[in-house]
């Protein structure tokens, strides 16, 4: 069952009604009924087993790690044991594969490497995102910032809750504690907003996403018939249709999650407004890159290895390497570990890679920039500054993307190659390659989506100045008078049923970060 | 409180609107399947004095206005092409909202089309396919029995949700909103002057094989055996007075065994059964000028079969004559509508016989 089906709105509807029915102190139990139901009805159920083994893993771990909280060291070991518990699923489901396919890479280097097969298993739904959660938690009870929930039930609650399962936000425990399990009562606004911002959501994925993405497509599939202009065209492209995609799925996510009275944290924060790539991880998936800042990095910074690491290299490189250089290595594991959470793969490794060495850099040459900046007297709170330190986020950010899109890494880099051939952004080339790419396409359908592509942009532009000047669109709908209140949400809600790409001839069931 | 009305009346807004939206975006296109269902979805209610039902076998041959003109009697073709058997009776079902009529005149060739084995030629779809299916569906008014319809006749293997809410089918022909010939559509009605018949400016000589000899009957497969008794038990119980009727085409031996077969089981119901190919130099076609291909006759051919079956409706049923009838004036409008597209149908087809015997 995908959050864009029409069986998912079905289930929405019966549970909410179901939910905002039964007393309140029943509502959390519901909401694991209705979240178990759902991994049932959207996933292979067998699969439940490791959701069950992860959330026994933490359950029990941080119960006892709390109770011998006195014994460091066992509550370290258990801390270690159940993360490994915890992690099995996630690294043997997904990244099985990725570590046999490596060591026959390797092997075949020594001549070896033959006898090794792959295997074929069937990864539970949504098994990055929930083992996430519950090791983030786990964690947190071992570090002492949140309490261990003594209900098994609840705590499978935390880490199941189905909204999020499929996609995310990652949350933290201390995020959901307090709405999860407490009464909610039918707030009449609440579930018009959060209806609202599904309707939004919807707009994002089946209008543009889906529209633009056969055309994405078809340039990706076939790139080795063009190059230069024509290959940066597809690129962009692919990167609208990536952010409506993900960010269409999560105004879903928390839209669904607000009618049930739960606050889930954002994902999104105007990505393509920001001056720099470190800004941007802080804009884009928020919740996966503070997650790996706080569980992988600072972890890492804080442990005993990278002090003494620091320690020797101040006395041998002096102060300011001994800060810099173990930070940096904490930031390529961090973005390694980034580039493999999204699959088990070398040019996802690539991507990761890519975006550390990226912001790295930049840090190394910030002096110089600055220095640059004076001797040009660029004003850096110009708005035109602005708009190119934006413009240059997205190209850094659409490299990267590539090596995500690409299914190898040599692809990726003949991609980029072929991007920055000169003699192709010559008119008469790019018009060439836009005969070849139109040539099969059907005139009335590719009318029809750029129609529907270009009315979708135009809605989303409307809300995107909303956000950019700190309104609530949803805020400014309640506060019209119900006739345009009405009129508006009318048309929005024919804008997608008539323009959205779905039905019998489409499959836009699966959204891309559903896949992890 | 307050609030929930708001929630019920915008929802219940939406729905009409959605409703009104998807008869819209519903593939019109000149289809004879969407014509004769709105069409007759726009008839007064209780005028109908006959109803045909069935596939295009009903839309090819009676012509209701030429018979409204000769014997005074009100018809009408609740017809779509290749009509799957088991639509039948949800057909039936659809014509009484609206309708009481005297006679139902039920086409028997979508059982001779839907045996296997029996299809009229390769590109004959099958009884399952989506195309005769949607046919029909995509045709009804949103209703129980369309629901219950699509539930009972359209496979389970197949997603019936885009049949149950078809805009989720066709919302990519959202131009047809800008269409003032599919706004005409909005509730899915549309005066039909020709009464479901369906002209067609075409000719083709057919190869007539009569079979009117062959007296035995074999059974059809069990899945249509079931059809027929769930059909026939229907018009049982609910007191209907039908007649099964076979149009003349070129049958196959097959066929016409199939016919003697359901006209045992009809006589066990007692009910009236007529295959006209048995009466084919009665009717007087002409196997050379009077088809358009060997399963539908053109428009002298349903001239022909018109004048027979009318005759025969005449001699074994009374109808009132409703000519000069205040309430009927409309019929006699729509027989001036439907002379002069005949006529004009007519000089085409004289026009391509000629062309033919030249070449």
């Amino acid at each position: 069952m995908s959050l864009v089906s029409f069986w998912f709105f079905v289930f929405l509807a019966v549970s909410l009604t179901v939910y905002y029915i039964i007393p309140g102190k029943c509502q959390w139990v519901m909401l694991l009924a209705i979240s178990l139901s759902f991994y049932a009805l959207a996933g292979t159920p067998w699969t439940a087993v490791y959701l069950f083994l992860t959330v026994a893993a933490i359950w029990a771990g941080s119960n006892y790690i709390d109770r011998i909280r006195g014994n460091s060291g066992k509550a370290k070991a258990v801390l270690i044991v159940c993360l490994i518990v915890a992690l099995a699923p996630l690294v043997v489901l997904k990244y099985s594969n990725f570590f046999l396919s490596s060591a026959k890479m390797v092997c075949g280097i020594f001549g070896g490497g033959q006898s090794i097969k792959m295997v074929n298993f069937v990864a539970s739904l949504g098994v990055s995102f929930y083992t996430l959660q519950a090791v983030g938690y786990l964690v947190d009870v071992y570090w002492g910032t949140s309490k261990p929930q003594k209900s098994i039930w609840k705590t499978a609650l935390f880490v199941c809750y189905f909204p999020q399962m499929i996609s995310g936000p990652i949350s933290r425990y201390h995020q959901l504690e307090d709405q999860l399990y407490a009464p909610h009562k039918f707030e009449y606004q609440r579930v018009c907003f959060g209806l609202q911002r599904i309707l939004i959501g919807l707009i994002k994925k089946l209008v543009v996403a889906e529209n633009i993405a056969v055309y994405a497509n078809d340039i990706f599939d076939e790139s080795a018939n063009y190059s230069g202009l024509f290959l940066c065209i597809g690129l962009a492209v692919y990167v609208i249709q990536l952010y409506m995609d993900f960010s269409g799925c999560m105004d879903i996510v928390l839209g669904a999650s607000e009618c049930f009275g739960v606050y889930l944290p954002e994902n999104f924060d105007r990505p393509f407004h920001s001056r720099s790539i470190q800004e941007f991880w802080k804009r884009w998936h928020i919740t996966l890159g503070q997650w790996l800042q706080d569980y992988i990095m600072y972890p890492i910074l804080r442990s005993k290895l990278w002090k003494k690491m620091t320690k020797s290299l101040k006395a041998s490189l002096g102060k300011k390497v001994s800060k810099s250089v173990p930070t940096y290595l904490a930031m390529m594991i961090l973005w390694f570990y980034m580039g493999l959470w999204h699959g088990g793969a070398w040019h996802f490794v690539a991507e990761g890679i890519w975006f550390g060495a990226v912001i790295i850099v930049g840090q190394l040459l910030d002096n110089l920039f600055k220095k640059w900046k004076a001797f040009f007297h660029i004003d850096s709170e110009g708005k035109w500054w602005h708009g190119f330190q934006s413009a240059r986020t997205a190209v850094i950010y659409a490299v990267g993307v590539l090596f995500f899109r690409a299914s190898t890494v040599g692809r990726a880099v003949h991609y980029v190659k072929a991007c920055l051939m000169p003699a192709s952004f010559m008119p008469g080339v790019f018009i060439g390659q836009l005969r070849t790419f139109l040539a099969p396409l059907d005139f009335y359908d590719f009318l029809k989506s750029g129609i529907s592509v270009t009315l979708g942009m135009a809605v989303l532009a409307v809300l995107f100045v909303f956000q950019a000047k700190g309104h609530s669109v949803y805020e400014w709908l309640a506060s019209r008078n119900i006739v345009v209140r009405w009129a508006i949400l009318y048309f929005l809600l024919f804008f997608v049923i008539l323009f959205g790409m779905y039905g019998p001839e489409y499959d836009a069931a699966q959204f891309i970060y559903g896949g992890f | 409180m307050k609030n929930l009305w708001k929630a019920v009346l915008f929802s219940a807004g939406f729905l009409v609107a959605l409703v009104v939206v998807s008869y819209i975006l519903r593939p019109y296109s000149g289809s004879a399947s969407r014509k004769n269902l709105c069409g007759f979805y726009a008839e007064e209610d209780q005028s109908l004095d006959v109803v045909f039902v069935g596939a295009s076998s009903c839309f090819a041959y009676w012509e209701a206005p030429e018979a409204w003109k000769k014997y005074g009697f009100t018809s009408y073709d609740f017809a779509t092409g290749t009509m799957p058997p088991q639509m039948l009776k949800y057909c039936l079902k659809e014509i009484r909202k609206t309708q009481s009529p005297k006679l139902y005149v039920i086409d028997l060739r979508p059982f001779a089309a839907a045996e296997e084995g029996y299809y009229l030629d390769k590109s004959v779809m099958s009884m399952d396919h989506d195309v005769p299916l949607r046919n029909v569906c995509d045709n009804f008014k949103y209703s129980l029995n369309r629901f219950q319809m699509i539930q009972e006749c359209v496979p389970d293997e197949y997603d019936k949700i885009p049949y149950y809410i078809d805009i989720i089918k066709y919302h990519t022909e959202w131009y047809r909103l800008l269409d003032l010939q599919s706004l005409k559509f909005g509730l899915n009605s549309s005066h039909d002057s020709l009464k479901g018949f369906r002209l067609n400016v075409d000719v083709a000589p057919v190869r007539y094989k009569d079979f009117s000899k062959v007296k035995k009957g074999v059974q059809m497969s069990e899945r249509l055996d079931k059809i027929l008794y769930d059909l026939l038990d229907y018009c049982k119980d609910e007191g209907l007075q039908p007649l099964f009727l076979v149009n003349a085409y070129c049958q196959t031996r097959a066929e016409k065994k199939m016919y003697n077969y359901i006209s045992q089981v009809l006589e066990k119901y007692g009910y009236d059964f007529l295959n006209t190919n048995d009466y084919f130099e009665e009717i007087g076609l002409d196997p050379e000028t009077d088809f358009y291909d060997r399963s539908h006759v053109n428009v002298f051919g349903a001239d022909k079969y018109t004048e027979f079956v009318g005759n025969y409706l005449m001699e074994h049923y009374s109808f009132e004559d409703k000519r000069g009838q205040e309430k009927y004036a409309q019929w006699d409008r729509d027989y001036e509508v439907w002379k002069q597209e005949a006529d004009e149908v007519k000089a085409g087809i004289l026009e391509l016989l000629e062309t033919k015997r030249e070449s």
